[in-house]
Formats: structure tokens, sequence, C-alpha cells
């Protein structure tokens, strides 16, 4: 059945996330709903038809999903690349700037999607022993309502939370000694999530104090974002190190997410459920990542360095295929993040929550 | 390895005028030779330009290193009792090579030594002009020596610094008191069609302009005004100049680019689009692309055989826009502003240039251009004036 009103197609995509993400990848059923999501998109979205038409695409030459024109997220910055009338936006995601200073802006008129896909992967790969106690190094959505790591936290939090969440940033800043306290007294397990920032800091106050910590066991850590140029830079490797040091939590059960504003999916290591550690990012069934020559767009041989390109199927009200300027390749189960193509503008959900720890260590 | 300084400054002062210029000129055409082993060995070395591109663009850009137009620049730029500098220090920037073989050779061509660091992005051609000098003439050559370190020498009495705004500032910072300094930072340049020009003419040449080094030098056009007293001039520009570019795509195709430089363009592009702005781009990959911008606006400066075509309303509008480019504008390449010259060299004086030139001849700089309104050798040089 040719699917058209985006009522149809989103309820074939929920349902699609309702079966998790260990179900098979389904090439037809991608491909169905990719193209159907691009027909519409084109259609309603004024934007990515501006940006499909220059390319030279439109939906009576597209034969596959892989066809369809990435945007880059500088464009996110530029236009409003949405399906639906500006007054009914229900929330806006920023991305946490720029050298420029620009944001890239994602409007969504409805979060179902979004939440069913975060919640799909989160709980798969960091909560499948729910319900867990949050201790989030981020501000909550009240306090941070544009963005999209605190939107993700607290719908994780209110899901598979044992009771209300901890988020520990406001937009004055954190309390380290707080968060110290409240870890160093916990007795149950903990989810302690943020970005790599904040872990960072974490660690350096409780190298301050001279302490270390021993969190229940059971616990597990999930860090995001990256350093892109701020604050003190470590490597991931050596961040886990650091971070499975000062809280005494095995190095397999700290996992991290890559993901980005502009995409409704996130991508998780499957290392607490292995037991071990793993450095690939699996791809829920409803995404197709490919790693690809910038300068033929072409997919580069499995293994081989490429620019980053996903089309996430849960991003129904905006674009599904999105450039990010991310180097990884493709490989078994996922794919590896290997870097910033070089002159990329340093962005991701790190930078903001920073400044904001930067803030509290200058006082 | 630290150079001779003594032996450089002995190879200078054992060269006399006419057989620098004689060396120089021989050398020159050595370069312009279609079979040139110079040539051959530099397209093999640089990724950044194709060989046709790179071919073309030394055979016209070095045909004004003649030893007639050597003699002229030392009669028109030194007076009286001249002396060049002993020893120069040349901090080159960019990638472009025939910039690089000017740096070195008008130091050269007054007398003094020269010792001169690579740019980041061309390492290749200062090397091989020091081997191509060697053959022409091994004294001359002498008083050359190509390095990669950053130090500035410190016996060097004159400094001569091409690169960014930053480069050059902190580089004039760490210049020692007494040293002769010559900064040429961060510029760009610019087209202009005026309501008489012959539109596949101009946009021909101006897509010439825009291929030759593609785009990476502050020659390059950056921004292209058409003059839209008729209203379907700009577009219809728009059109040939894609036209021209497709065809320069296949006969002086552009060099190199990396993963970064590729995704900068797919995002350009994208950016262009998503606001609606007409838009021509290439059907390979990320050759060449042309938008219009809305009446009146700048928009965003060109890179890499991508830019913007600007409609102007007469020689207001187009001073409007050059202003934008204040102090940064370089050259000017204009046609169709018949009788004009006067209210042009204002508009190009006030946003910070030094040249008007022919569409087409953006590139390819008269030996005597006063360069940021500076001689080719003035301000090396020193007179003595008796009586």
């Amino acid at each position: 059945m040719k699917l058209e009103r985006r009522d149809q197609i989103e309820a074939e995509i929920l349902q699609w996330i309702s079966e998790g993400v260990a179900g098979p990848p389904d090439e037809e059923r991608f491909e169905h709903l990719a193209v159907a999501l691009f027909e519409l998109q084109f259609r309603e979205n004024a934007a990515f038809r501006s940006i499909s038409e220059a390319f030279g695409c439109s939906p009576g030459k597209l034969t596959s999903w892989r066809e369809i024109p990435p945007i880059p997220t500088g464009a996110f910055k530029e236009a409003r690349l949405a399906c639906f009338p500006a007054e009914q936006t229900r929330q806006v995601f920023l991305t946490s700037g720029s050298t420029l200073g620009a944001r890239g802006r994602l409007e969504l008129d409805t979060t179902e999607l979004y939440e069913a896909s975060l919640l799909a992967t989160l709980g798969h790969y960091l909560c499948p022993d729910a319900p867990i106690e949050f201790a989030v190094l981020a501000p909550d959505s009240a306090q941070a309502p544009d963005s999209s790591l605190s939107f993700m936290f607290d719908r994780a939090a209110r899901r598979f939370g044992r009771g209300p969440g901890r988020f520990y940033l406001t937009p004055e800043g954190w309390s380290p000694g707080r968060v110290i306290a409240d870890l160093a007294e916990a007795s149950d397990p903990q989810l302690v999530a943020g970005t790599a920032f904040a872990f960072v800091h974490l660690i350096d106050a409780l190298a301050e104090r001279g302490q270390t910590l021993r969190l229940p066991a059971g616990t597990r850590v999930m860090e995001t974002g990256g350093f892109k140029g701020r604050s003190r830079e470590l490597e991931r490797e050596e961040l886990h190190r650091a971070i499975a040091q000062s809280l005494g939590v095995p190095l397999h059960r700290i996992v991290n997410q890559y993901g980005m504003c502009e995409l409704g999916s996130q991508f998780y290591e499957d290392s607490l459920r292995l037991g071990h550690n793993s450095n690939i990012k699996h791809v829920p069934p409803w995404v197709r990542t490919r790693a690809v020559s910038m300068e033929t767009l072409e997919d580069v041989e499995d293994g081989e360095l490429g620019v980053l390109i996903h089309c996430d199927l849960a991003n129904t009200g905006s674009v599904t295929t999105v450039q990010t300027s991310d180097l990884g390749r493709i490989v078994e189960g996922g794919f590896e993040i290997l870097g910033r193509v070089e002159g990329a503008e340093a962005r991701g959900c790190s930078i903001a929550a920073d400044a904001l720890l930067g803030k509290a260590r200058t006082r | 390895m630290s150079p001779d300084v003594e032996a450089l400054r002995a190879a200078a002062v054992a060269t006399p005028l006419k057989q620098r210029i004689d060396a120089l000129d021989r050398c020159f055409r050595v370069w312009q030779r279609p079979d040139s082993p110079w040539l051959q060995e530099l397209s093999a070395g640089v990724e950044l330009y194709s060989p046709q591109a790179l071919r073309f663009a030394l055979r016209h850009g070095l045909a004004e290193w003649t030893g007639e137009a050597m003699h002229r620049l030392i009669r028109e730029e030194a007076h009286g009792r001249w002396r060049g500098p002993s020893l120069t220090a040349v901090w080159l920037g960019g990638s472009i090579p025939n910039a690089s073989f000017a740096a070195l050779a008008l130091p050269l061509l007054v007398g003094s030594a020269v010792i001169a660091k690579t740019a980041r992005h061309d390492r290749v051609s200062p090397t091989l002009f020091q081997r191509s000098l060697r053959d022409a003439d091994p004294t001359l050559a002498a008083a050359l020596h190509v390095t990669d370190e950053n130090e500035i020498p410190a016996l060097a009495d004159a400094m001569v610094v091409y690169g960014s705004d930053a480069t050059v500032s902190a580089l004039r910072s760490r210049c020692a008191a007494g040293v002769r300094f010559v900064g040429h930072g961060h510029k760009l340049s610019a087209a202009a069609v005026g309501p008489d020009a012959e539109l596949e003419q101009a946009a021909g040449a101006i897509a010439i302009d825009l291929s030759l080094f593609d785009g990476r030098g502050c020659l390059s056009p950056a921004h292209i005004f058409v003059d839209a007293s008729d209203s379907k001039r700009p577009e219809r520009f728009m059109e040939l100049l894609c036209d021209a570019l497709r065809k320069l795509a296949v006969e002086l195709p552009r060099g190199r680019l990396d993963d970064a430089e590729h995704a900068l363009l797919r995002e350009v592009r994208a950016r262009l689009a998503a606001v609606g702005r007409p838009l021509d781009i290439s059907p390979h990959g990320t050759d060449w692309a042309v938008w219009l911008n809305p009446p009146a606006e700048l928009g965003r400066p060109g890179l890499l055989r991508h830019v913007g075509v600007s409609p102007v309303s007469g020689l207001t509008g187009l001073e409007a826009l050059c202003s934008g480019l204040a102090p940064h504008l370089s050259s000017l390449a204009v046609c169709g502003w018949d009788r004009q010259e006067p209210v042009l060299t204002s508009i190009v004086h006030a946003a910070g240039g030094s040249r008007i030139c022919e569409p087409g001849q953006l590139q390819l700089p008269r030996l005597n251009w006063r360069h940021d309104g500076m001689g080719a050798i003035e301000p090396l040089l020193r007179s003595v004036e008796i009586g």
C-alpha cells in the first residue's frame, strides 16, 4: 500500500520502533518508509524541497533511499526545515552553538516518535534491568527547554527511573560537592549520565579533593558528546579509564552514546549488555548510517574512512537524511566514530553543558 | 639546516643587475614552455591544482617576466643611487605558485640575498623555483635559500610577509627595529559587469578568473556584481557563467579537494538552496556552483569555483557593495562601464583595492603592479641622494 499521509507513515514507524532495537533491519520495509517520507517531506517542507530541487532530486526521480539528498547540519541554522506550519511547533531543540554563534534548530509538532525512538534505544542499551536511579550531570528540561539532551534524560528518567531523576546542573552552574556527596552516599545502582565535559569536570573535582568513589554494583555510566576543542581535552579511552577509576565503575559499564540535535534517534555502544568494551555504535533498525566520500556522496568501502550520513525514519517532521561533520567507518554491527572533518565547526551538546560547568569553576 | 648567510650575501653581491635580469628571464622562459620539466615536476608534486590549470596559469602569468619588463621596472621604481637589502626574509603564504615565484624573484632582482620560508600549503613550488634558477644561473641561485623552518633570520635587513592579517601582524611585532617590513595581509577580489558589457564575453573571461587557482587566491573573484539596469541581465549572466564554468571544468579541471572542503561546499550549496537562492550547480560532484543574490545584497563570498552574482543598480549600487569589502579588496575586474574610470578608481580605492583590470586578467597581474598600493620593489630599496 502506498503511504501518503504523515499519520499513516508515523503509525508504521511507531509500530517498527515498538518491535525493539533487536529486530532485523528489514531493507524492504526501510526502503518503503524512507521513500514515502521523502515524498511527504518534499511536498510539505519548503526548504527541503528547494534543496532537493537544486540537487536534481524529486519524487519522480528517486529510486532508492540512498538518493535522498543529505542535509548538512549547517542548513538547520539557515532555514526552517519542518513539514508543518510554525504555529504548530510544540518543541524546539537547538544545537549548542558554534564558533560562528548561529545555532541549528529542530522543530517538532509532536514528540511521540522522538520519545519512542530514544526510549527504545536507551532502554535497550542502558536500562535492561530498569528501574534504576538517575544521576544526571545536565540541567533538567524545565531549565533547558531547548536542549535535546535534557529532554532525553528527562523522558528516560521518567520511564526507567526509580523515583525522579537527580539533575545537577542549573543555569547558574553546578556544585560538584553535592554530586560527589550524593554519589558517595548512594546504596542502590545508579545510571550516571552526562556529557564528556561534565565527566571531565567531575573527575577534576574529585581529584582536587583527593577522593575516589566506589559506586554500587550495577551502576552504569552514559557519556555523550565530544570535546571539540573545549575545556580540557581527553581521548575517549582515557576519559573512560578516568571515569572508571574515579567512580569505581567497571570499564564495560561505561557506555558512549552518539547523537545529535538534528536526529530523532541515537546510537549506543553495546558494552553493558556484552560485558566487555566495544566502541561500535549500533544502528537501530529504523535508521541507516552510511560512510561516504564527500566528493561523490558514494559509499566508501566498509572499514574505510568516510563522512557519516544518517537516514533516520524517526525524523518525520523535518528531514530524514542528515550529513554530519563526523568521520567514521562502517563495521560489522554498526559504525565507529574516528574524528571530525577538519575545519568543520565545533558543535555538540557537550559545549552548552561545559559552559555551565565552566561558570561554576570560575567563581 | 641553517643557511650560510655570508655565502648567500656573497652570491647576491657577485651577480650584477644585468646578470640577475638575464637569469630570471631565462628561468621564467623555461617555466612557460609546454614541455618544461619544472612544470611537469610541479604538476606531479602539487595536488591542489590540475596540470592543465597550472600550465595555463604559468604560461600566462609568467609571460610578464621578460628581461625588458624587469629593466623597465627598475627604471620606474629604482631612482638615484639605489641599493637593495643585503638579506631579505620572505615569508610565503597561500598556495599560488605564481605569487611565490614573484615573491622570491623581486628581492633577488634588486640584488638581495633571500631566505624564504615556504607556506604550509605550498612546499613544492619555491623549492622547484630555486632549482630552476640554479639551472639558469648557479651564482644567482646561490643567493636564495628555501626552508620550512619558522625562524626569522636574525641578520635579515628586510622582511616581506604574505599571509593572514594575524600572521602579518605577529611577524611585524617580532621584527627587529630598523628592518624594513613589507606585509601583504588578507585580501579578496571581485568582478563587476557594467551595462555596456557583452555578457557572454564577460562571463567567459570571469570564468577563467574563477577557475585559475580554483578561487584559492586573493586575486580570485569572491563576488561578482552585475548591473541590473535591465533586470534580466544578472540572471542571463549567471546562465552564461555556468556554461563557461561547465566548459572550463573540462579544459582547466579543478584540483583535488579534501573531505573538509567538499563538505563545506555541500553545506554552502544546501544553505543557499534552503533559503531559496536561485542556484545552478555542476552535475559532477562539487566542481562549481553559481547562485543569484537578491538585488543589492553582497552575499557570502565565493570559494573553490562557487560564487554568487549580486545585481547592482549602476555605479552607486556597485559602490555600496564594494564598500562592504573594505579594507580587504585587492583587485576589481571591470567591463562594460565605459568612460567611468575616475568613479571606478574611487570605488576601488575606498574599498582598499589597488588594481582595476579586465575580466580574464585578475589572476595575471602585471610585473609593475603596485600591490596594496606599494611598488613592486620600491619598498625594498634605499637610495642615497647627493647634493
